[in-house]
């Protein structure tokens, strides 16, 4: 419970008038409420004084009639005048818990996508992108964020109104209330209790909705299967089947559902029974004068009403709990690396000299070595390609360099100089990275290159293009660089894609350049011909890829073999083949590969 | 990433009109119990409005004459009154939600049939989660106006048309006071309806925007670390939660308004009931009792215009389930059946391609190029090549799932399209690379049928393939449910698993898609006697990916960019050492594959 609080505390603190107003308005408008019955009270005494007793029936009589009709006409004024106030109360109070609802939804999903952002690879391999979407919506939109303001308030001011109808009502007739609200919550708490009833019927009902969802999935998933032994009649009867047997658990669902409504309506006339018999008594007694008793009648509602906010507060207490679980499961999760600010600028200066030393990489938790002992050097200008099985740890490897993650053991150097000491900011500034599955935004082509840096002129812009090979195609779009890509725009091939994601990483003048798998889009001869352009523009350029193109493998300057997380060999394409290893044997099933055409 | 992207909505096909025109045919067939469930609810608004007419009796009567036997009696068939509303009630929407049900039944039943009539390249381009959101939550979000908003709305007029009439017979002058209000609410009812409505359409629409940004950014994240770009993103998803939080407030403030608003319209008629009560009503007629009574009508009056408020949101989503659904039951993309099918009895000479191009698209880019070759019956013969080659495509067409562009497929020189599908499939027996599995237990999985099987025949096959081993250690046996997805089993018990049901049903042309993992050598014998024992003697269309499978055939077509380029035995091919040898060296050497041994 605490744990719960807290959290809310976080987000409460930065509406703290807002919060108190709340809390003050509810109390007034609470107070308004209570307010009305009393004038009835005052207004139908009046009335009462105005009328005859000579027949059973109070009627109203014409001699006293005016004045009567005066003093009401005072009543009724106030009436609506404390109406009028309680509406603009009412819009304070429903406003700013409205308000507060959407600003704390808008604050939820901002804090839990910032945490994201924070985040290593480890998470997004434990939480998939689906999942945490529906946490940063559907928790938060639909359960969270009404709880944490309405949920949280409209209780309050539940307790308020039932304090204020109890008080008037003790004002008015002590004992009647007693007989009023002492029954009632023990109602209320029988209306509860058979509610878990209902919960238990909606279980059922939910396992049959699922029956019928899962029959239709693996019919549709397997519809080839089905057509091909002509089991297309025998589908039918079975989603027959599950879809009369989930009729029937619904219909069960709303019997349950109807009688405990039912339940609930009752306990409403109840209050009202209970004010007619025992009210009556006592104003047949003459302890109680009609106003009293018509005010009675009214204030029952009052307190009856705001007992259903009192269960519903339970009931969505548990779900908002379960939510602030999930949200919170996200944010525990240890970020990957610190972004520091600070530290050694990466400037025009850094040569470019790589080094690994020593380094071993695992995932917190896990035993398994992604990166074992690796220690290489990669000098300013050399092309350094990394060769391996799937597993090999090849990729994890170029991912050390732009500081994505950090080494368990060991450390990686940059000029010499431990990656983190560098300012990361600067450090990520030149260093340009292209991802295996190449990864745009949906915007403009030329948003997409630039990624929103500053200074890159248009020179650097064109000569990135250039070199890309997006020259040509950038002609065949209609809008050229300014034409949309992704959702609302057009689709582009994979291999466009991965030129694109070339050029952004180029357009950074990087001195270190990653690129991780990505140039299987490029045939052999365009993709010689930009490691030439690469070479003849950016001769200090230190390249790491990671490839298994024939091509590439012949033209690197080192070849790093890992196995396992292990280097085991390493050398020129040359000197490896003679060696007759590990990499002979991966080269000739690449030579077959590409023979045989597959990708 | 400045400027994140907005989605627009899609409208699909047909109005919302006609969408209703078209549901009444539904709902026609339970015409006398919706005439019934009319009444009941008249009823039950009736029974309903009677409590504050006999409270004016207990005031006006009982308590004033100070007779509380009589308040004794008025509460009693008060209380007795409530009962039979409730029991009313009850009968009511009980009655309602069966009505509902079947309704929604029959359209859900329907709905199925008819997605699986549709042919399989309307699976490819419809996901199977976007059809079953038309046969589960489209029909639901119309059995919830059905069964709620409407039968509400119906409510409300029955109770105010009632009350008013009560109302006027008792006082007209107090009833005149209320009326008066009615067109003030109903203006009031439309500015709501005309100013909230689009709102909402916004909203859902920047709700989607933030689930489509959310998900991008989030899939990118790594990218756009890397390049330091976080703090861009994270405005990117400020701007965009921005966005929707403007509309939201705007549209809370008319909520908010609108609300409040009718609370004080409520008090104020009351006090200007009470003064029109108190100064004008007719010496002798009017009475406390009576006032009090309009002050519950009036209270009650106001009860159905909240809900009117709420319930749009509720019409808008059915409407939007209703045109999607019926949008889906216009569609007919089917495979056509011949006008004056031939019969087929059996398999006689075998199968035949005659220069047989397809393309998935329709428009140029094929997957099978002029692929001419025959299969004579009883011959058992391989598909070899890498993957998109259309290996699988040529399976494709022969099941004829999908209706070629040129050329002829021929069994025993009639063209397929000239056989009923049922009649040409009920040839074959598929068995992919992975089983697919349906809720139900083993048996009822092997057999595809959920009743009316031979179990003996399901239990002979699973000996035959030797299933029956695991089968029996399960606990159920036969009768063991399966976990959704076959998750209790393993790779190879689910490959054994299929081979049985294609033995069940003992097809004269059998097609095999090999799968490709790696098993343990005890389970890889089991599997490769079990496709041995399945393709004895068999007419047999093989995708192999064993050695041991490639070895067992007649003869081998190998396949390259949907052209056949060569064909023959094994041992022709491999002296050819063409493409053949380079492939059956890439795909067939074994363990990790790593190439041959020769120049290493």
């Amino acid at each position: 419970m605490l744990k719960y609080t807290k959290w809310f505390w976080k987000y409460y603190r930065g509406h703290k008038r807002a919060l108190t107003l709340l809390l003050t308005v509810s109390f007034v408008s609470s107070a308004l409420l209570v307010i009305q019955p009393l004038l009835l009270k005052n207004v139908f005494d009046l009335l009462q004084s105005g009328t005859t007793k000579p027949t059973h029936l109070p009627y109203i009589n014409e001699a006293l009639h005016q004045l009567t009709a005066d003093r009401i006409i005072n009543y009724v004024i106030l009436m609506i005048a404390v109406g009028f106030a309680g509406f603009i109360v009412r819009v304070l109070l429903i406003g700013h818990r409205a308000y507060l609802n959407i600003r704390f939804e808008w604050e939820f999903r901002q804090a839990a996508f910032d945490g994201a952002t924070t985040k290593g690879p480890d998470f997004f391999n434990r939480f998939h992108t689906g999942d945490l979407v529906t946490r940063m919506t559907d928790d938060v939109a639909e359960k969270l964020s009404w709880f944490a303001c309405s949920g949280i308030f409209r209780f309050y001011e539940a307790l308020t109104l039932i304090l204020f109808s109890l008080l008037m009502m003790l004002s008015i007739h002590p004992r009647l209330t007693l007989w009023t609200a002492g029954p009632l919550p023990v109602l209320v708490f029988v209306y509860m209790r058979s509610s878990r009833l209902l919960d238990r019927r909606f279980d059922f009902l939910q396992k049959k909705i699922s029956a019928v969802n899962n029959t239709m999935e693996a019919c549709f998933s397997g519809v080839r299967v089905i057509k091909a032994y002509n089991r297309e009649g025998d589908q039918r009867k079975r989603f027959a089947k599950v879809a009369d047997n989930r009729q029937e658990a619904e219909i069960l669902a709303v019997k349950s559902h109807t009688v405990v409504e039912s339940l609930w309506m009752y306990i409403w006339q109840l209050g009202i029974i209970i004010v007619l018999l025992a009210g009556g008594y006592y104003v047949i007694n003459g302890s109680l004068s009609i106003g009293e008793f018509i005010a009675f009648d009214s204030l029952v509602i009052f307190m009856i009403y705001p007992m259903f906010d009192v269960g519903n507060f339970l009931v969505q207490g548990l779900r908002a709990a379960v939510s602030i679980k999930r949200l919170t499961e996200l944010e525990d999760h240890p970020p990957m690396v610190d972004e520091h600010e600070g530290g050694r600028p990466a400037g025009e200066k850094i040569k470019g000299r790589v080094a690994f030393e020593r380094v071993s990489f695992h995932f917190p938790g896990q035993e398994r070595e992604i990166l074992d002992d690796v220690s290489f050097v990669a000098e300013p200008g050399e092309r350094v390609a990394l060769v391996g099985k799937v597993g090999s740890g090849k990729s994890w490897a170029a991912r050390l360099i732009p500081r994505l993650v950090n080494p368990t053991s060991g450390r990686l150097t940059l000029d010499a100089v431990d990656l983190r000491e560098y300012d990361t900011h600067d450090l990520r500034r030149i260093i340009g990275y292209v991802p295996q599955e190449p990864i745009l935004f949906s915007d403009t082509i030329e948003s997409n290159i630039r990624f929103n840096r500053e200074d890159i002129d248009d020179a650097i812009m064109n000569w990135a293009i250039e070199v890309s090979q997006l020259r040509e195609e950038l002609a065949a779009f209609p809008k050229g660089l300014q034409t949309r890509i992704g959702v609302r725009g057009v689709s582009i091939s994979g291999g466009q894609k991965q030129r694109l994601a070339l050029a952004r990483a180029l357009v950074g003048k990087p001195k270190i350049l990653i690129l991780d798998d990505c140039t299987s889009a490029l045939d052999a001869k365009t993709e010689a011909a930009l490691w030439d352009r690469l070479h003849q523009v950016m001769p200090d350029l230190t390249a790491f890829i990671v490839s298994h193109r024939p091509a590439t493998l012949e033209k690197a300057d080192k070849i790093i073999v890992l196995d396992e997380g292990k280097i085991v060999e390493s050398g020129t394409h040359i000197e490896l083949i003679l060696s007759e290893g590990l990499y002979c044997r991966l080269y000739h099933r690449i030579m077959l590969e590409e023979a045989v055409g597959a990708a | 990433m400045n400027s994140a992207y907005y989605e627009e909505d899609k409208h699909d096909g047909i109005s919302s009109r006609k969408a209703f025109r078209r549901l009444l045919p539904l709902l026609a067939p339970h015409k006398k119990w919706l005439a019934i469930c009319l009444l009941l609810l008249a009823g039950s608004k009736a029974l309903y409005l009677i409590g504050p007419d006999l409270v004016r009796h207990a005031i006006d009567v009982d308590i004033s004459g100070s007779d509380y036997r009589g308040l004794l009696g008025t509460v009693g068939l008060y209380v007795l009154i409530q009962a039979m509303f409730l029991v009313i009630n009850y009968i009511f929407r009980v009655r309602m939600e069966i009505i509902g049900q079947n309704v929604m039944t029959g359209l859900r039943k329907g709905l199925f049939d008819h997605i699986l009539n549709m042919s399989v390249s309307f699976f490819d381009r419809n996901p199977t989660g976007r059809l079953m959101a038309r046969v589960e939550s489209d029909t639901e979000a119309l059995r919830m106006m059905f069964t709620n908003t409407v039968v509400n709305m119906i409510g409300a007029v029955l109770l105010v048309v009632g009350m008013f009439i009560w109302m006027f017979l008792i006082s007209p002058e107090l009833a005149a006071v209320v009326a008066v209000f009615i067109p003030v609410i109903l203006v009031l009812l439309y500015v709501y309806h005309r100013l909230t409505t689009p709102k909402w359409l916004i909203i859902r629409k920047r709700m989607a925007d933030v689930t489509a940004n959310l998900t991008e950014l989030l899939q990118g994240m790594q990218i756009i670390q890397i390049f330091g770009r976080v703090r861009d993103a994270r405005r990117r998803l400020y701007d965009v939660n921005r966005r929707k939080y403007q509309v939201e407030v705007r549209a809370e403030i008319y909520v908010v308004a609108m609300f409040s608003f009718v609370f004080f319209l409520e008090t104020t008629i009351i006090a200007l009931v009470l003064y029109v009560g108190a100064r004008w009503a007719g010496v002798g007629t009017l009475t406390i009792g009576t006032l009090v009574m309009f002050i519950s009508y009036i209270r009650m009056f106001f009860e159905p215009v909240h809900l009117a408020a709420e319930q749009l949101a509720v019409v808008q989503k059915a409407v939007a389930g209703a045109k999607r659904i019926f949008g889906l039951l216009d569609t007919h993309e089917i495979v056509p059946e011949p006008v004056r099918p031939v019969m087929w009895p059996r398999l006689e000479d075998g199968i035949a391609f005659e220069n047989v191009s397809f393309s998935y698209d329709g428009d140029g880019n094929y997957a099978v190029k002029d692929a001419t070759f025959t299969i004579p019956k009883g011959k058992r013969y391989a598909l070899a090549g890498v993957t998109g080659g259309g290996k699988t495509t040529v399976i494709n067409l022969l099941l004829r799932y999908y209706d070629i562009q040129k050329g002829r497929i021929m069994v025993d020189g009639i063209d397929i399209r000239d056989i009923r599908k049922e009649d040409l499939r009920a040839k074959f027996g598929l068995v992919l690379q992975d089983i697919f599995l349906f809720p139900g237990n083993v048996a009822t999985n092997v057999s595809l049928s959920a009743n009316g099987f031979d179990r003996q025949k399901v239990i002979d096959a699973c000996r035959t393939v030797a299933a029956d081993r695991f089968i029996e250690r399960m606990p159920d046996q036969y009768e063991t449910e399966l976990s959704e997805r076959g998750g209790n089993l393993s790779r190879g018990e689910r490959q054994l698993l299929s081979f049985a049901r294609a033995l069940v049903f003992d097809p004269e042309i059998l097609i095999l898609d090999e799968a490709t993992s790696s098993v343990d050598p005890e389970t890889e014998r089991l599997i490769q006697e079990g496709m041995a024992t399945l393709m004895k003697g068999r007419t047999s269309i093989v995708i192999a990916h064993r050695l041991s499978t490639i070895l067992n055939v007649d003869r081998i077509l190998v396949i390259r960019e949907g052209k056949i380029i060569e064909r023959g035995t094994h041992a022709e091919l491999l002296k050819q050492d063409g493409y053949y040898s380079k492939l059956l060296k890439l795909q067939f050497t074994p363990a990790n594959g790593m190439g041959v041994k020769k120049a290493c």
